[in-house]
């Protein structure tokens, strides 16, 4: 169970099966205002915006609310349909971060049309069902001032949206890292020390960065700056925003991700690789069994590199969640299942240091083992283990106790033998610390947790794949 | 001076936002206001170009029906 708490109309309590949002009586017009208009209804119907209804009462949760502000008790009460297998900012490769920008400005300008605007623009107002995002926190949609220019998340929009992707596209920083520490992204001087002086007057950092930063110095500080701004007409001010957001949309070109070829890992299941494709095809079939015959329907797929089979999981119908540590291979991955439709959640999540649960008392964003433990029936674990026991250095009993413990039903899991050619190169003259590791001690290893359905040896001979069940 | 710029951008209301919790900023409010006196002096000079447009066609208008 968590709790989101920060919007003062209102917080979000998160148990088991439910989304709950209490909101009180300086949320209570703007929502009910909201809800009764037409683009509400259209964003819902189209999938952008999360599914609502009103609810009686929180039942046995309404304690569980973080205590309300003084003279702000709740006046109603929420239920969201529940996004499959939540999902947070750092564990997005770029593609998504953009797409999810995307969404937000598409929302906040569509909502101008009838006297809404959005209050934040940060991307925890997002979750992705699959590759589409979904935005979730109904309240920030708020009525604006009609005569109003200001679009007053430009600030947030800019620093959690436009300059992580800003760095990640020109210094080639993290994502991943870059969230997980900085909830509320990164301030314009951040990048501006970063840059040269050539850089600073070139589009986009002159415009993102540089006269920001440059204003920001010139600006007095007990100035009235923060003063709410009118123009004469409505029209005048319909005006104005359009072209802000214009404006704030070639920002946003300017920064989308592009596709590189930066990682060895992008071009793993290129047949010119040292495999064949005897290899994957043996591989494809025994998932496919496994699948057509135990019918699993959520599948996890630790590192899924490119996700092809991923792609196979989810062509028989399977609902996937497939996480790779390589944001280029998880965002190529995404660029390929956004356009055919897969449903397949591409995650940045390193299976060795998986995301931890963070904000206030590490209860906002739960850990991803946390949202996993049960989530799945079905765990893939394709040629991964070998690199979790020789370059993470975590012993076999432990891997797969992690496994037994996400999985609630089966697990398909891949030994690579220390003499396969993958293997040594990883090793490097540790050798002998894997002199005992051998297909028999796997194969005791796995009968503690899970019973043996069946198992194959593939091409190269070092390799066995298993379909193991759970005890 | 920089400040003057800002007070001629937008007339400011004196009013507190409404359920503003996240940061504004003060660089980047500032650039949008900028911006938004950019593109509503560009809005004024384009309905002033109009304006002036209309008057020429009625001057014209009126010296053709006085030749006629």
């Amino acid at each position: 169970m968590f709790t989101s708490f920060r919007d003062p109309a209102g917080s979000v309590l998160v148990t088991e099966d439910r989304v709950l949002r209490s909101v009180n009586m300086t949320g209570e017009a703007n929502l009910n205002a909201f809800l009764a208009s037409r683009i509400a209804k259209g964003f819902v119907e189209s999938g952008v915006l999360v599914r609502t209804t009103r609810v009686g009462s929180a039942g046995p949760f309404t304690n569980q609310f973080r205590p309300e502000r003084q003279g702000r008790e709740n006046r109603v009460t929420l239920e969201h349909e529940r996004i499959p297998f939540p999902n947070f900012p750092y564990e997005w490769p770029p593609e998504m971060l953009f797409q999810a920008a995307s969404l937000t400005l598409d929302l906040a300008e569509q909502a101008l049309t009838e006297g809404f605007g959005l209050k934040d623009a940060t991307p925890y107002n997002i979750l992705f069902r699959g590759t589409r995002p979904v935005f979730v926190d109904l309240l920030s949609f708020e009525q604006r001032d009609p005569r109003d220019p200001i679009w007053l998340p430009y600030a947030q929009f800019q620093r959690t949206f436009l300059l992580p992707l800003l760095i990640n596209r020109f210094f080639s920083v993290d994502l991943h890292q870059l969230f997980l520490t900085r909830c509320d992204g990164l301030n314009p001087e951040e990048v501006y020390r970063l840059c040269g002086a050539w850089r600073k007057l070139r589009r986009p950092f002159l415009t993102l960065v540089s006269i920001p930063v440059w204003l920001e110095a010139r600006s007095p500080r007990k100035s009235a700056l923060y003063n709410p701004r009118r123009l004469k007409t409505t029209s005048d001010a319909t005006h104005v925003l359009g072209q802000l957001f214009r404006f704030i949309r070639r920002q946003l070109k300017d920064v989308e991700p592009v596709e590189h070829h930066t990682s060895k890992w992008q071009d793993y299941m290129n047949p010119r690789h040292d495999f064949d494709m005897n290899y994957v095809w043996k591989k494809e079939l025994f998932v496919r069994q496994a699948l057509d015959e135990f019918r699993a329907r959520r599948v996890l797929d630790v590192g899924c590199n490119t996700g092809y089979f991923s792609r196979s999981a989810a062509r028989v119908g399977a609902t996937v969640v497939a996480i790779d540590r390589d944001p280029a291979v998880v965002g190529d991955l995404w660029r390929e299942v956004h356009s055919d439709g897969a449903d397949i959640l591409p995650l940045v999540v390193d299976f060795a240091r998986p995301s931890p649960s963070v904000g206030w008392r590490n209860s906002e964003n739960l850990s991803f083992l946390e949202r996993a433990h049960g989530s799945f029936d079905l765990l893939l674990m394709l040629a991964i283990v070998h690199h979790l026991l020789v370059s993470e250095r975590i012993p076999l009993e432990e891997i797969l106790g992690l496994a037994a413990d996400l999985t609630s039903d089966l697990l398909v899991i891949e030994f690579v033998a220390p003499d396969d050619p993958m293997f040594t190169t990883l090793t490097r003259g540790r050798e002998s610390l894997f002199d005992k590791l051998t297909n028999e001690s796997f194969r005791e290893a796995c009968t503690k947790r899970f019973h043996i359905i069946r198992s194959q040896q593939l091409d190269p001979k070092s390799r066995w794949l298993y379909l193991l069940k759970k005890k | 001076m920089f400040s003057a710029v800002l007070v001629l951008a937008v007339h400011e209301t004196g009013e507190s936002f409404y359920a503003l919790y996240a940061d504004p900023g003060a660089g980047a409010l500032a650039w949008q206001l900028l911006l938004a006196a950019i593109f509503g002096g560009m809005l004024y000079a384009r309905s002033l170009l109009v304006k002036l447009k209309i008057l020429r066609s009625r001057k014209e208008k009126k010296l053709d029906d006085k030749q006629d």
